[in-house]
């Protein structure tokens, strides 16, 4: 990154208000960000097929590309030339905006994480809280989805997933509390730098915890009811086709890198690794791929929740555990 | 509270149990059970029940009409009657058969004409690929199912033989 | 109306409202108070779930089934009327049509009762032969359901661990009469031709293989903690109401009642075989799952004891016509089929067709309790129930 010395004589010599200068750096590296998330959704499609394949005994895309890595810009190029199906008493505003919402709430969520020591977009104080708030705009986004279709099933689907998201919002929340504790701050990059020993091995009831909430918030099994065929038909997204639906399905990604990310900075120790500094954002894709592999790994294995016991799971069992482990840290942090 | 901490446990073991057995087959399996159809072809049976086709000993029976006889039998053992032959009514003529058609798109592959045959002159092919782009190219006549000349020793192990 | 004025006119329903309330706070029911309406919900013929053409109409309150009404008769091929036109061994490839997934079952259910008409003796031999390729066949229809019952709570991965065994089965079958799906191999008076060489085996071997995969993915699917919260205590059906709607196979053992028609009116040589019949006590959807694994399990000993047992002999009893007639009169035969009990009754008028063939479907009286099972369930746990029953609609519609 530029150093803001620099940014300021450059802005001086050539006479741009200092604002443009703060903009414009903005605007280039959320393109960047943006740009990486399209390469990282590309890989983590076709990782996903490949990584269902191997469990499942069977090969996975093979024939289109070499070992099927082009099947994914087929899947896009097909998905771009289907008709955009808008139903007829559909809401233009709600239905055309709420996909929209979902991929914008989890992309922000990207912005703040540290890559590597001072690799990181906008490093904000209160990095932690921002990262765990802005992305719930995606419930409204969700709300939207549904509501627009004018069809009960989706709406039906969107409000048992906007109540899923709602409630385990609170012990994602509440789990990483045990972290801010022993680094803090609420600084990501400070928090990664606190990281001498790992955090999963100080606060493993706060990984689970918050590895559990995690899996809730992005809607990936065991918790995706909203989304199951088996009932609801796709729930909040069944009326969209095409690019619209390309669209959730980005937002669903990138939510998943975005919570993966969060993971491996808060627990996982971030970019720290052997080797020299320049590997840090190697290791710390590494981390991000091993946490995105689990995901896959889990969703592949187990069957699904009912939403009642969901609901259950997120109220009655996670919530005290994670106000058990701010308990325990304490008195551990006391203690020592 | 220790039934649920038991219960906790419990549900964490099945999990873990669930997990290490789907990466155990995901890696330990060299091979995966897929066959890369069209580019491997399954291996098929013997007795493998595909288009029915008439029998045509090389050298040894008519180059025309194979072993059939023209008797009809297998067209009244069809259950769904879609054999229909035609006997030569003149007896002196060379061929007994006047007409032997098939309609492959109302048999049920069901192998109940082979079993009629006194000749043994039916036989189920291991003909699966039959899709056509006009239907009529379905409706197969004798000289489109005595295409394969096989030798006497295979002519021999039809399904009615060995019952 | 434009959508404003709906809208407007919703507005204004709702300002009407007067909700009293009670003397602890409780908001109390009262005229003009919010009315909820029970929604009904088309679970079309083409659904992710329904397992084959089934059409219900489910009325919904909120997330409660009050009633459910099936609409049955997308597959209807005519088959007992076709049964009239055609001979007796013209009729053994559509009884393979019926219940597809477990196709020699079938076969075996007509064979028998035809038999049974006409007082013909079938070989040892046949019998044992008819044993084995049945009970295989058992286990391969046990096999797609567990797959359904995984597929149905998401757990996707045992699909293919099943279903791998249930290609070696295919494969089998395709070496002994040539088909994989509808086989066509039983014949009145036996078997339409003798096992090939090695087959038996090959068959052991295979029995050894699946002990082993139905063990680990047992644990992985019926073992797992998340299956068992979804399908524990759910929809429960208890034994006096399940006999009232006539329900029969393993639903019915589920619910603890021991009726198996291989013990209670025994057929061919099951009577040489050593086997327990499942029994489990919780009739909930768990137990209709679980029971199917433990019926697996029996299959393979009653494979294993019939290879053993197994005499040589002909496969076809002698001195049967090709042009069957059997005396005018009639017969009644049920065997035990993968989905219950499955029984023909003919009628035959001296001729070479037969005068009324009625085929008893298990799936079809399992199908009529599902309204009685589904009331006041939830939707999600009644979809379930409803895999858990194993309908084949081939059977139900015929």
């Amino acid at each position: 990154m530029l150093s803001s010395a620099q940014l300021q004589e450059f802005a001086n010599n050539y006479g741009i208000p200092l604002w443009g200068m703060d903009v414009s750096v903005a605007l280039a590296l959320g393109l960047l960000v943006f740009a990486l998330c399209g390469i990282g959704v590309i890989v983590l499609v076709y990782m996903e097929r490949k990584v269902a394949a191997d469990f499942q005994l069977r090969y996975g895309p093979l024939h289109v590309g070499w070992h099927g890595s082009l099947q994914l810009i087929a899947d896009m190029l097909k998905l771009l030339t289907k008709e955009d199906i808008f139903p007829k008493n559909a809401d233009p505003w709600t239905f055309r905006l709420a996909p929209l919402v979902v991929f914008l709430a989890a992309f922000v969520g990207l912005l703040v994480m540290p890559v590597g020591p001072g690799l990181v977009v906008q490093d904000m104080n209160v990095g932690l809280i921002y990262v765990l708030a802005i992305p719930s705009i995606a419930v409204a986004g969700l709300i939207m989805s549904g509501f627009g279709s004018y069809n009960k099933y989706a709406m039906l689907g969107s409000l048992r997933s906007a109540a899923q998201m709602v409630s385990y919002e609170i012990p994602r929340a509440l789990s990483v509390i045990g972290v801010v504790m022993i680094a803090g701050s609420a600084k990501l990059s400070s928090i990664v730098g606190a990281q001498g020993i790992w955090f999963i091995i100080l606060q493993p009831l706060g990984f689970m915890v918050f590895l559990v909430s995690t899996l809730a918030e992005v809607n990936r099994t065991p918790f995706d009811l909203p989304e199951t065929e088996a009932e609801l038909v796709a729930g909040y997204s069944m009326e969209y086709g095409g690019m619209r639906f390309a669209f959730f399905l980005f937002g669903e990604y990138i939510a998943l890198i975005a919570a993966s990310a969060l993971t491996v900075v808060l627990f996982l120790g971030g970019w720290h690794g052997p080797g020299p500094g320049f590997l840090a954002p190697v290791w710390f894709l590494i981390k991000m791929f091993a946490i995105i592999y689990l995901a896959m790994w889990i969703r592949w294995t187990l069957p699904r929740f009912r939403i009642d016991q969901v609901m259950d799971l997120g109220w009655k069992v996670l919530l005290p555990l994670s106000l058990l482990n701010i308990l325990i840290t304490g008195i551990v942090m006391l203690i020592l | 509270m220790a039934g649920r901490v038991s219960k906790f446990i419990e549900a964490w073991k099945s999990i873990f149990i669930g997990h290490s057995i789907t990466v155990r087959k995901g890696y330990s399996r060299g091979n995966e059970v897929t066959e890369l159809y069209p580019y491997e072809k399954p291996q098929l049976a013997e007795r493998f029940r595909g288009a029915p086709e008439l029998v045509r000993i090389a050298g040894e029976t008519s180059e025309k009409q194979g072993s059939c006889t023209g008797c009809g039998l297998c067209a009244k053992a069809c259950p769904v009657n879609c054999i229909t032959v035609e006997r030569n009514k003149d007896k002196e003529a060379p061929l007994k058969v006047a007409s032997w058609t098939l309609d492959l798109t109302k048999c049920m592959i069901c192998g109940l004409c082979v079993e009629a045959c006194p000749q043994d002159a039916l036989k189920m092919s291991h003909d699966y690929e039959n899709a056509v782009y006009v239907k009529d190219k379905l409706i197969y006549d004798m000289e489109h199912v005595l295409r394969r000349p096989i030798s006497i020793a295979a002519a021999a192990t039809t399904v009615s033989e060995e019952s | 109306m434009s959508k404003l004025e709906e809208v407007k006119t919703i507005e204004a329903s709702l300002d009407n409202l007067d909700v009293e309330f009670g003397a602890n706070g409780e908001a109390g029911a009262s005229e003009g108070d919010i009315r909820s309406e029970e929604l009904a919900i088309n679970f079309g013929p083409q659904h992710p779930s329904a397992h084959g053409v089934f059409r219900a109409i489910f009325h919904v309150d909120g997330e409660v089934i009050t009633r459910i009404e099936p609409k049955i008769g997308y597959l209807h091929r005519c088959f007992e009327k076709i049964a009239e036109n055609r001979t007796y061994t013209q009729f053994i490839p559509y009884t393979d049509r019926m219940d597809y997934v477990s196709s020699m079952l079938n076969n075996w259910a007509y064979v028998l009762t035809v038999e049974k008409l006409a007082g013909i003796e079938v070989p040892e031999r046949a019998e044992y032969i008819r044993v084995i390729v049945g009970e295989l066949q058992r286990i391969a229809s046990h096999l797609v359901f567990l797959t359904t019952a995984g597929v149905e709570t998401g757990a996707t991965t045992p699909y293919m661990y099943y279903f791998d065994e249930r290609e070696q089965i295919l494969n089998l079958y395709e070496r002994v009469c040539g088909a994989r799906l509808t086989y066509n191999y039983m014949r009145i008076g036996g078997v339409s031709a003798d096992l090939p060489e090695g087959w038996l085996e090959e068959t052991k071997v295979f029995l050894k293989r699946l002990e082993k995969t139905m063990n680990e993915t047992d644990r992985l699917l019926l073992g797992n903690y998340i299956f068992k919260k979804r399908m524990t205590g759910m929809v429960r059906f208890e034994a006096e109401d399940a006999l009232k709607w006539g329900i029969t196979g393993p639903s019915l053992r589920a619910a603890g009642v021991p009726y198996d028609v291989r013990k209670v009116d025994p057929y061919s040589v099951y009577p040489r075989f050593d086997f327990d019949v499942c029994v489990r006590h919780n009739c909930d959807n768990y137990d209709r799952a679980a029971i199917r694994s433990d019926e697996v399990r029996q299959s393979m000993r009653i494979i294993e004891q019939a290879i053993e047992q197994i005499p040589d002999g002909p496969v076809k009893a002698e001195g049967i016509p090709k042009a069957f007639k059997p005396e005018a009169g009639e017969a009644y035969g049920h065997v035990e089929a993968s989905r219950g009990d499955l029984g023909f009754y003919i009628v035959s008028d001296g001729t070479t067709k037969p005068y009324r063939v009625k085929i008893q479907g298990p799936s079809f009286g399992n199908l009529q309790a599902l309204p009685a099972m589904a009331e006041g369930s939830y939707f999600g746990d009644v979809i379930l129930a409803f895999g858990t029953l194993d309908t084949v609609f081939g059977e139900v519609d015929r």
